[in-house]
């Protein structure tokens, strides 16, 4: 099976989509690579190469370049979407979510249930999530949560490149509006990808590893960090149970409540900030579906409520670390933990 | 120099790039005749035993128990009793692994995917060996070429071996042929013989593969038949095997239902769920699958009806999916062969005994 980068996934998502279905459009800022200047055509295929070689395959008019304006990107894409096309709209970094949080969810999120659930919004948002790249406070967020918080929007969070591109063709199929958002620390990672299509469903949580002794939810780029700590935690005889839900929105409540009911034990790892993030809602979850089974207070491991630092040293104090997410699995184990 | 014999980590299949010495069975000393069980190799996929390829003494272990090394590193040292020590040394100091793979064109069991289009189809099958005969091996619902990695590790010495995807399945077309009844695939997979001059084949099929095998056997020439668990008119197929494996959506599901292929369930490891689970969520497969289901039903539904040609029929004793049926039912034309310890898939769970007896009928046939 050929090894691919999480950044070829998508784009063998995209291309296999625009091949299937010439109702898949892709609209963003230089995803096609610098219309309307004097550079060369697909030069970049967006910021990070993800849509590299589209607009020669598949044209000008389904690749579309935009203005930097994220409002008119969302509106023009929720309006195509709901005269059935299928766009895939970038919004480049998340982090300028502000600027069309109208299109996204005041409308595109409310189309289907303002018409009675006679209309369809077949409509995909890309966007790059997460810290570690040093990008500073207003290019680093990760805001998943508020996506997840609003009705009508399913949000997909792949954790490698085998997820990326069958949760991404499952998106493009979809016909409500998912948000579809990429880490941006995940593009060179490497995994087993097939050169075919093929559709992963929404819902279905991932067992990274099996045990009976600890479940750790994690998220997005966070899922490697809880990896490796399994991995030696196992070569201590804990045997570590990490759930990867790929989707938090729907979120699949069963198979971390199932786990919890064998192991008594819940450690959440994500990357988004602490208040009203996925790790309080899936201790919430725990807390009032799963108390019975608890044998030790869940252990929450995210940032600190604090913008995400520009300075490297401070970035990484930010991120949840592998040693903070070892000491949390210590901690619900009943293990003493030596100070940070 | 002495004449000493080194027994290397096997490559079993194309996916197969390092393995895990399980246990030894035997010890420093032991006298190995051929055929001897040396040792249970561990592979991403499924536990192997290895047995010796010809006779001698186990004159050293190199490999420790629980060790995991790459295709073709050297685990033990096979020649003369009393062979000098020092010897021994020098052949293990002086000995290269060679990855299987990289070997030049032409080694006998260097195996290697191609593709093949029949009928507009793409159909893919791996390859090995040279032997002027060839062996076509057919899996069964919802398998694939791999199936076979440890038959064809061993026929390949001495045969060519050929182990097509069946449409829907693998790396070929997920689209079945024409309306995707018995007849279509055994069409196509002639007209896969006949595209790649086969010429008059060695036929080996599993389960669902036994049925297309004996409706080919029925239409053109073949040198010998071998059914392993084939689907037959008549038979007592599991059903709710069929539906389940069909539906399963999730892995504990999935590996739930592929437990029951087996007679020891440990034998089914959490790669081959995945690797099962990732192949039903290609596009197509979903459909292909309903679709070989039915056939698979109807199959089943019918009158038994004497074999097309004469036949070894290979089951294992604990097949839960297709159980052995009784010799009177089979028919006389079916030699009945049952393989204890093993399942629906004695090709993989006794592979050694199952290449001993498609060699024999290979071998009886001429």
């Amino acid at each position: 099976m050929p090894r691919k980068t999480y950044r070829q996934a998508i784009n063998e998502a995209l291309d296999c989509e625009m091949a299937r279905d010439e109702n898949v459009i892709v609209i963003g800022e230089d995803v096609a690579g610098g219309a309307g200047g004097s550079g060369e055509d697909d030069a970049y295929g967006g910021v990070l190469g993800v849509t590299k070689g589209l607009v020669g395959k598949y044209g000008r008019a389904r690749v579309i370049d935009t203005p930097i304006t994220e409002s008119a990107i969302m509106g023009a894409a929720a309006g195509a979407a709901s005269t059935g096309l299928r766009p895939v709209a970038e919004l480049m970094f998340v982090d300028f979510l502000g600027v069309c949080f109208d299109q996204i969810f005041n409308q595109a999120a409310k189309f289907r249930y303002m018409f009675g659930g006679k209309a369809r919004t077949p409509l995909v948002i890309r966007s790059m999530i997460g810290a570690g790249m040093s990008a500073a406070a207003q290019h680093s967020q990760a805001l998943h949560p508020i996506f997840t918080h609003i009705p009508g929007l399913k949000v997909v969070m792949p954790s490698n490149a085998y997820d990326a591109k069958g949760l991404l063709i499952q998106a493009i199929r979809d016909d409500d509006p998912v948000i579809f958002l990429e880490h941006k620390a995940l593009y060179d990672t490497q995994a087993e990808v097939p050169d075919e299509a093929y559709a992963i469903p929404f819902g279905e949580a991932e067992f990274v590893t099996e045990g009976d002794d600890v479940t750790i939810v994690a998220f997005s780029a966070m899922v490697a960090r809880a990896k490796a700590v399994a991995e030696d935690m196992e070569k201590e005889g804990i045997e570590v149970e990490l759930i990867d839900p790929r989707t938090t929105s729907p979120l699949d409540e069963e198979a971390i409540l199932e786990s919890v009911e064998r192991t008594g034990r819940l450690v959440v790892v994500d990357e988004g900030s602490p208040r009203c993030g996925m790790a309080a809602d899936i201790a919430a979850l725990v807390a009032s579906k799963g108390f019975a089974h608890l044998k030790a207070p869940v252990a929450m491991v995210t940032p600190p409520h604090t913008p995400v630092p520009f300075a490297p040293n401070l970035e990484a104090a930010y991120l949840p670390s592998n040693e903070r997410i070892a000491a949390a699995v210590r901690s619900v184990l009943g293990e003493t933990v030596p100070a940070e | 120099m002495a004449d000493l014999t080194a027994l290397t980590m096997p490559k079993w299949g194309l996916s197969m790039e390092e393995g895990t010495l399980a246990s030894w069975h035997l010890a420093e000393g032991d006298a190995v005749s051929e055929g001897a069980e040396i040792a249970d190799i561990e592979t991403s996929k499924l536990l192997n035993t290895l047995e010796a390829r010809s006779p001698g003494t186990l004159l050293r272990l190199v490999a420790q128990e629980g060790e995991t090394l790459p295709c073709g590193a050297l685990i033990a040292v096979l020649g003369e009793a009393g062979t000098d020590a020092e010897a021994v040394e020098a052949f293990i100091a002086s000995f290269e692994a060679v990855e299987p793979d990289a070997t030049e064109a032409g080694e006998a069991s260097a195996p290697a995917f191609r593709t093949a289009e029949v009928d507009g189809m793409t159909l893919r099958y791996a390859e090995a060996g040279t032997g002027a005969e060839t062996v076509l091996l057919l899996h069964g619902f919802g398998g694939d070429s791999g199936n076979w990695m440890f038959v064809t590790d061993d026929l390949a010495s001495d045969y060519r071996t050929v182990a097509l995807d069946l449409p829907g399945h693998g790396g070929s077309d997920k689209d079945l042929p024409g309306s995707g009844d018995l007849d279509d695939i055994a069409g196509l997979v002639r007209g896969f013989i006949e595209a790649g001059a086969l010429g008059a084949v060695h036929l080996v099929g599993h389960s669902f593969g036994g049925a297309v095998a004996e409706r080919i056997a029925g239409a053109c020439e073949v040198r010998s038949l071998t059914l392993i668990a084939p689907l037959l008119p008549g038979c007592a197929l599991n059903r709710a095997y069929i539906a389940d494996f069909t539906e399963a959506k999730r892995k504990r599901e999935l590996r739930e239902v592929l437990t029951r292929l087996v007679a020891d369930a440990d034998a089914i490891s959490r790669d081959m769920v995945e690797d099962v689970l990732r192949y039903k969520r290609l596009d197509g497969v979903a459909a292909a699958l309903e679709q070989l289901g039915k056939v698979a039903g109807q199959i089943a539904n019918e009158t038994p009806r004497p074999l097309a040609l004469p036949a070894l029929a290979i089951w294992g004793e604990a097949d839960r999916i297709i159980p052995p049926p009784g010799t009177d039912t089979l028919g006389e034309r079916a030699e009945r062969h049952l393989v204890a310890g093993a399942g629906h898939l004695p090709h993989l769970e006794a592979a050694a005994e199952t290449a001993r007896l498609i060699r024999r009928n290979i071998a009886g046939s001429a």
